[in-house]
């Protein structure tokens, strides 16, 4: 019969969950890496889609041509 | 016993009790009942036997039992954790966006700066520019007109401030142009302390922008402004 919360082959996740205070920071620690995991890759996208259109890509290549 | 056809609702060692098969409520009444066998004639007995023979249940107990209820908890936990994580960022995203849309736009807080070029004002010159709908002076200093206004003695000011308290970098003054005393517009330049002379009430302000003489209570006000030796510029606001 099961009777401890978690044995050793899932210490590593009882670790982040035994405890509410644990889970809660895990909670919050994880969603602020998925903020920016999740900002660089839609950033990253949005920049591929509008390649050559923004003004970052504009302002180089003025600034290029002004230097000529 | 249970009725001649096995229940789907339940686990079927639920199923499997001695317990009879009952309404739940007393309300209800049932139409057809589970226990209620058709008769059957004695000369097919077997043949009855066999159709209403209850199938062997296909989970056993022990089975129950060997249930890995470890990956099922922690299936559970990381599900819950996943979702509480999409939650606090969602959350957190649309607070930032409703706080952003509170404060001003770019557009606005452009136009509340001025952008003076420093390449422009050569030493001892003055500049006049409109900030914000008020006069901003903006001079150059020479190291004369720095010296001079140090070496002005505190206890001869109506308004006592050092000259280094009043503009960090001493070689650019920049001061609203409002005499402090009616709100008319100094004159550069002029005045008995060579710096600005109010023509309204005769207010006499020196190379710092100091009261001097006059009317007048206050220095003149300075904007907060932002000198930038890189770009070559001062930013006003």
């Amino acid at each position: 019969m099961y009777d401890g919360a978690f044995d050793s082959v899932h210490w590593r996740i009882a670790v982040f969950v035994k405890r509410s205070s644990a889970f809660t920071a895990s909670i919050v620690v994880s969603a602020f890496a998925f903020e920016v995991a999740f900002d660089t890759v839609t950033d990253r996208i949005w920049d591929t889609l509008n390649h050559g259109r923004q003004w970052k890509d504009l302002k180089a290549r003025l600034e290029a041509a002004s230097d000529e | 016993m249970v009725g001649y056809h096995d229940r789907h609702d339940t686990r079927r060692c639920f199923a499997l009790t001695d317990r009879p098969a009952r309404t739940p409520f007393l309300h209800q009444r049932r139409l057809f009942s589970g226990d209620a066998r058709p008769p059957v004639p004695a000369w097919k007995a077997s043949e009855a036997a066999s159709r209403y023979e209850i199938p062997p249940p296909t989970t056993e107990f022990k089975d129950l039992e060997n249930i890995d209820e470890t990956s099922d908890k922690t299936f559970s936990y990381l599900m819950v954790g996943a979702f509480a994580t999409l939650g606090a960022f969602s959350a957190k995203a649309l607070v930032t966006n409703y706080l952003s849309n509170l404060s001003a736009a770019a557009d606005v807080l452009a136009v509340s700066k001025s952008e003076i070029n420093m390449s422009a004002v050569p030493e001892g010159s003055n500049l006049l520019i409109k900030w914000q709908g008020k006069p901003v002076f903006v001079r150059h200093r020479t190291a004369e007109e720095i010296a001079e206004a140090d070496s002005v003695d505190l206890s001869e000011l109506r308004d006592k401030q050092t000259d280094a308290e009043r503009f960090p970098n001493q070689e650019w003054s920049v001061m609203l142009g409002v005499c402090t005393h009616l709100g008319c517009v100094p004159v550069g330049e002029s005045g008995e302390y060579g710096g600005w002379y109010c023509p309204c009430h005769g207010s006499h302000y020196d190379i710092s922008g100091r009261i001097r003489k006059g009317p007048a209570p206050l220095n003149l006000e300075i904007p907060p402004y932002n000198i930038n030796e890189d770009e070559g510029t001062i930013v006003i606001g």
